[in-house]
């Protein structure tokens, strides 16, 4: 899913780098206000998990490549979508910088796709689901699902509006490819949220703590 | 990914005139080197751009002392992951080309057209060349260097700090990675090559993110490797070779 560079032309590619940068710019005003002393490392370690949860691509036909995302993760933990911007914006700095994973002209499209995207989806079904199901699991599975689906197809239609992937064969290979990984997405999300609200509670910010969410 | 971070920070470890270049520069030179790349139209002019940009990347790699194969080897862990893509390019058309002429016709209708072939070729060369400056960047400048040459050119103090950490806990999320891989081929089972290697891979982080959530100054990390490798993951997957 890391469009990487030469695939979008660089003036579209400076389009989605400005709409980014005002996310950007809303995600910096959540650390602000939000991230303190107790909060920096967990932020410092959900990004490293994200990026090595990302580590594994495996490559879609005829389209990018597939891997899990983690913006739901990042949302519902800190619960902010603006959490999850800030986190990947991380990850995908990194990545492309160090790694050459994903591109620096398309770090804008990147960080839509799978900040902004992921972390806004994730989150709302996170919470709308929460209120029509009580239950965690559910609500997190289908989240973290949805996170990890609709980003890739939001990646097939840059790359037609690219010309460098053909919309129809894009959709299909994405969208099937994506609905399976986030099946794997969703169990991970669903673990990782458990897990952490086993041990640290006090760390979680969205209402899975509650009696409701439990 | 994650299991190269080591070599490469030993290789921005090494001294060269390059290495010993502001990062402030090398960031500079290598953001500009992509922007100009991508920013060239996707036609045949791109061959005599990349040539020139490929010529000043191996100037630069040739000065940083480093082995060229190296630079294969980084490029390699890159480059087929796009490859197929790039290579795909051969069977669609695209909006770059009105007319397109038929090189080859394969079964089901599927045909390789020459205006594609010759696309998907200015693809690569802009993707290899792109890479290729990342891969000089992230070779001779050290991550501290980087974030501190990043902070100094306007990257906002909390994202500088939280990359700060991040590093950090990727170097630790690498260590115990490898030690976890150790330990599973110790019981001969890779979990890389395993064909369940996603979801294994997948439950190895979920534990150590968990684990290292619970406190990341705690004792808890220091169990991971032992835990996971040993007592759960291990367990499991010993069990299930011994019942093949």
């Amino acid at each position: 899913m890391h469009i990487p560079d030469a695939f979008i032309p660089i003036w579209q590619g400076a389009i989605y780098w400005i709409i980014a940068l005002v996310f950007i710019a809303l995600a910096l005003r959540w650390a602000r206000n939000e991230m303190n002393e107790e909060k920096l490392p967990l932020v410092a370690v959900l990004a490293a998990g994200i990026f090595a949860l990302q580590s594994f691509n495996l490559p879609v036909s005829m389209g990018t490549s597939g891997h899990l995302v983690g913006g739901a993760l990042a949302a519902i933990i800190l619960g902010s979508p603006f959490a999850a911007i800030f986190i990947l914006t991380l990850v995908l700095i990194v990545q492309a910088v160090l790694f050459g994973d994903g591109g620096i002209t398309t770090l804008g499209a990147n960080i839509i796709n799978m900040g902004v995207i992921g972390g806004f989806v994730g989150y709302y079904t996170f919470k709308g689901l929460m209120d029509i199901t009580r239950s965690m699991p559910v609500s997190v599975f289908f989240a973290a699902w949805l996170a990890c689906l609709i980003p890739s197809l939001a990646c097939a239609v840059e790359m037609f509006l690219a010309g460098t992937f053909p919309l129809m064969e894009g959709l299909v290979a994405m969208g099937i490819y994506h609905a399976i990984i986030g099946v794997i997405e969703g169990f991970v999300t669903v673990a990782a949220i458990y897990l952490i609200t086993a041990a640290r509670p006090d760390l979680v910010d969205t209402n899975v703590n509650t009696p409701a969410g439990a | 990914m994650i299991e190269n971070l080591f070599q490469i920070e030993r290789d921005a470890y090494k001294d060269s005139i390059i290495h010993r270049i502001d990062a402030r520069v090398k960031i500079a030179i290598a953001f500009a080197a992509i922007i100009a790349l991508v920013a060239v139209p996707y036609s045949t002019m791109i061959y005599t751009v990349g040539i020139i940009f490929f010529l000043f990347f191996c100037i630069l790699w040739a000065c940083t002392r480093l082995s060229f194969v190296t630079y294969l080897r980084r490029a390699w862990a890159i480059i087929p992951l796009w490859g197929v893509i790039i290579f795909f390019q051969i069977f669609l058309k695209n909006k770059y080309y009105t007319e397109y002429d038929v090189l080859y016709s394969l079964p089901f209708g599927i045909s390789i057209y020459a205006q594609s072939v010759e696309f998907a070729f200015i693809l690569l060369v802009k993707f290899v060349i792109c890479i290729s400056f990342i891969i000089l960047l992230s070779s001779t400048t050290k991550m501290y260097e980087m974030l501190e040459g990043a902070a100094r050119m306007g990257l906002p103090a909390e994202f500088a700090l939280a990359l700060g950490m991040m590093i950090r806990y990727l170097f630790v999320f690498g260590y115990m990675f490898r030690k976890i891989n150790e330990t599973l081929k110790t019981k001969c089972f890779d979990a890389l090559i395993a064909t369940c290697r996603t979801g294994t891979a997948s439950a190895n982080w979920v534990i150590l993110l968990a684990l290292c959530s619970s406190g990341p100054t705690s004792r808890a990390s220091g169990c991971i490797p032992a835990c996971s490798a040993g007592g759960m993951v291990g367990t499991v997957t010993y069990l299930s070779r011994g019942n093949r």
